[in-house]
């Protein structure tokens, strides 16, 4: 009897040794997703190969795991190959990690392949799954607001309606709502402003709102209440307060359940907020325009306790009262929304003065580059982009059509049975569209020599973006619809901030992704690493083998984005987080902000003789963190006498990347027209406007 | 720069100026490049082009003549009044020379068939 116990004892250690050999392995891969293991025993479970990416489900993770113990929750994360399994006792979690360590699930329709479970005890999860130790910029969480019998005060307030649809109540996909001042419609995500509700916010928020004001929390009374009710397991995708309809500082108050909120940049930062129940949550700044917030569906919460151990939390019914304090439309258009770069606002101040810079900002950083680059600009740009070709064929044959800031004029000849007409500010760019046979002239964006209601179509293709302004950039869309004829229709393309958006990213991305990658069934995870270092890519999508790719004569960086950089030339690595400092006002507040609004910025930190302009240089490769900045353009020419004397000129184009719904938002200032299309297309935003 | 783009042209985007329209052409070089006969587009073209102003910038170049002095009934069916139109629209073409505002007398100049239409800061 003993000898197959001892034999039965080796096999076990072996089998011991082999996962743990297996695990180490899968170390490097995890601590990436910023996943700590342990040793000692947790109540949460890493079950490697018992995720979404290896094509396991929920249910397959539920059966075999809650046999094992009093089971609390299970995290699946989009695209992992692992998940996590939460127990209410660290004694179950050993259990379940003893009998079903190494077990081996069988093919199944979503998988090919049987895989086999390697399960290790966590000690820190990703940080999108537990809270983050800072916030987005802005954000302001005020604990224990409201006391546990105001609180009891509030809810009763509300009363909600057994299965009621109305202007009132809805219910929404994931969860309840109801508006009390204003209904806050979904579709237009908006209010609006001739159909106020029955009932304004309820008497009872009173104290509420007044102790918000009197401690300069905001500096309004809200006027529009919306109520959310989530039972566990609903959340809400991730949104922005539409901008131009509320005020900043949008309140949210929790009550009932904690949930762990998500903000996200448009960079792919990530932070992880905890609401405890009674909090209130001011998003300002920053938090309110730039960063969205969403609530992930799930049951549960993983919070570290003081202790430093993390324990899972499981969600109840969460109400939150969201206030918000509408713009009246009619003060809509007069108001410039504010914008963001990384450093803190400190502003401004001579508006004349500031105007003028504007334009040297243009005319240096924009006009004088392109005339610069104009022949080896125009030589990496061949392919129009397909979404463009499939909206200017789709145009009647004999259309006249006008293309602002034409370029090289690569999309003057896509449909040659209209008449069409290019223009741009450079004179270079003027010429090569000449020599290709296109009728073109030497114009501005904001003052276009066309007849008013001219033309059929006219097309601006990646040129708003180079404007250092919001009132210059509505300015352009005025003048682009101006010159069209009722029913005329405008495509207009600008650079956007999100560089990847629903996780999809461009087909550049991807075949640089697959070089870098690890091989084999967890690949995956190389995901966000990878993308945070890659390029910003695409404003000419059609870019990636451009005629200086792998030739030592030239190499651009960066450039639209779109252009080549070379992995290996350390000449060509990102070596440009410099600032352009000179002469001037400044705007490191944000150009827009700096114009429209003078009145938060400290008159004493600048003389108004002395300031800076910082435009921080956009480092190639990686995510925007700003909407105003320089893009560097790089021309490297090697002599063929010196093989070692190289010289470098590096061209930097003013940009204001848009972010979501700004473009719309834009175009819904200018009069005369509507927006009947918009989409995101390789880094760019797009939006088809009709002339009224 | 062809006549037909010439039709579409104007310098009311100067600060002031009402209408800066039609612009008046000093031509110091003027080319006739053969481009394909479409009856169709010409006739297409008819209905959203300013003939008055086509037959001014016509004769300011020096080929106004057989031009109408308006558009004729039923223009399609008439080939030879389309392939004059079509000379004067597409042929013609204007290589040195300036655009002349007809209000302010600014002028823009013309340079290897390029007109430069850009204003001065202050002239916004």
């Amino acid at each position: 009897m003993a000898a197959p116990m001892e034999e039965q004892e080796t096999s076990k250690k072996s089998r011991r040794k082999l996962l743990k050999k297996i695990l180490r392995s899968q170390q490097t891969v995890l601590k990436r997703d910023g996943i700590e293991t342990n040793n000692l025993c947790t109540k949460i479970l890493c079950v490697i190969n018992g995720g979404l990416d290896v094509g396991v489900s929920h249910d397959e993770i539920s059966t075999i795991f809650s046999s094992h113990g009093d089971m609390e929750d299970i995290v699946m994360l989009p695209r992992k190959p692992y998940c996590f399994v939460c127990f209410a006792r660290e004694h179950d979690a050993e259990v379940a990690m003893e009998k079903l360590n190494g077990t081996e699930l069988p093919p199944t329709d979503h998988r090919g392949n049987p895989v086999t479970l390697y399960i290790t005890y966590v000690s820190k999860v990703p940080q999108s799954l537990s809270p983050s130790n800072e916030f987005p910029p802005g954000l302001i969480l005020i604990p224990d607001f409201v006391t546990e019998d105001y609180a009891g005060r509030l809810l009763s307030a509300i009363i909600w309606e057994d299965s009621a649809n109305s202007a009132e109540q809805r219910s929404l996909k994931h969860r309840q709502v109801r508006h009390y001042g204003y209904e806050f419609k979904y579709g237009i995500n908006d209010v609006d402003i001739n159909d106020p509700l029955p009932n304004g916010i309820p008497p009872v928020c009173n104290d509420l709102l007044s102790d918000v004001k009197l401690k300069g929390i905001v500096n309004y009374i809200p006027d529009q209440l919306t109520v959310n009710k989530y039972e566990p397991g609903q959340g809400i995708p991730p949104h922005v307060d539409t901008p131009a309809a509320f005020e900043d500082g949008i309140m949210s108050l929790s009550l009932g359940s904690q949930v762990l909120m998500d903000f996200r940049h448009p960079d792919g930062r990530h932070l992880t907020v905890l609401l405890p129940p009674r909090s209130l949550m001011i998003m300002t700044g920053e938090s309110r325009y730039l960063w969205s917030h969403g609530i992930t569906p799930r049951k549960s919460d993983i919070v570290r306790m003081e202790s430093g151990n993390l324990n899972v939390v499981k969600r109840d019914v969460r109400i939150s009262f969201t206030f918000r304090k509408i713009i009246p439309p009619q003060e809509r258009l007069s108001r410039i929304l504010p914008t963001f770069n990384d450093k803190t606002s400190e502003s401004d101040r001579d508006l004349d003065q500031e105007v003028t810079d504007l334009e040297k900002l243009e005319k240096e950083h924009v006009h004088q580059v392109y005339e610069e680059i104009a022949d080896h600009f125009s030589g990496t740009r061949h392919t129009p982009w397909p979404r463009i070709v499939d909206f200017l064929n789709s145009q009647p044959p004999g259309a006249l059509m006008a293309d602002i800031g034409c370029g090289n004029g690569k999309y003057l000849g896509v449909n040659p049975s209209m008449y069409q007409i290019g223009s741009d500010r450079s004179s270079n760019l003027a010429t090569i569209c000449r020599d290709r046979q296109f009728q073109v002239f030497v114009g501005d964006v904001m003052t276009i020599p066309l007849k008013t209601s001219s033309m059929d179509v006219s097309i601006c293709i990646a040129v708003i973006h180079h404007l250092s302004n919001q009132e210059r950039r509505l300015k352009a869309i005025e003048e682009l619809v101006r010159i069209l004829r009722p029913g005329g229709k405008c495509l207009i393309y600008v650079w956007a901030m999100e560089q990847e958006v629903n996780k999809v990213k461009s087909k550049y991305l991807k075949e640089k992704k697959f070089e870098k990658s690890d091989s084999g069934s967890i690949s995956s995870t190389v995901d966000c690493t990878i993308n945070k270092n890659s390029v910003n890519v695409s404003m000419d999508g059609n870019i990636v083998k451009s005629d200086c790719m792998g030739d030592t004569d030239c190499s651009l960086i960066s450039a639209n984005g779109s252009e080549t950089w070379t992995e290996n030339d350390p000449k060509c690595n990102g070596d440009s987080e410099i600032n352009v400092v000179r002469k001037g006002p400044s705007y490191s507040g944000g150009i827009d902000s700096s114009l429209s609004d003078t009145s938060t910025c400290k008159e004493d930190d600048c003389s108004k003789e002395m300031s800076c302009i910082k435009l921080a240089v956009h480092k190639n490769r990686t995510e925007f963190r700003q909407q105003d900045l320089l893009v560097p353009w790089e021309r490297k020419s090697k002599s063929d006498s010196d093989k070692n004397n190289t010289s470098k000129c590096v061209f930097h184009r003013y940009y204001h990347v848009f972010m979501k719904g700004e473009l719309e938002a834009l175009c819904g200032k200018v009069r005369g027209c509507k927006v009947i299309g918009g989409y995101y297309d390789q880094g760019n935003w797009a939006v088809i406007l009709e002339k009224l | 720069m062809k006549l037909l783009t010439h039709n579409f042209l104007t310098s009311n985007i100067i600060k002031g100026v009402t209408k800066g329209y039609p612009l008046q052409i000093m031509a110091e070089k003027v080319d006739v490049k053969e481009v394909e006969f479409n009856p169709d587009f010409v006739t297409k073209m008819l209905p959203k082009i300013d003939w008055s102003a086509l037959i001014k910038a016509a004769k300011d170049v020096g080929h106004g003549d057989g031009l109408p002095e308006a558009v004729i009934e039923n223009p399609e069916s008439n080939e030879e009044f389309l392939k004059a139109a079509h000379n004067a629209l597409m042929q013609v073409e204007v290589i040195e020379g300036k655009l002349v505002c007809p209000e302010s007398q600014r002028e823009f100049p013309i340079n290897n068939g390029i007109p430069n239409m850009l204003l001065n800061e202050d002239e916004v």
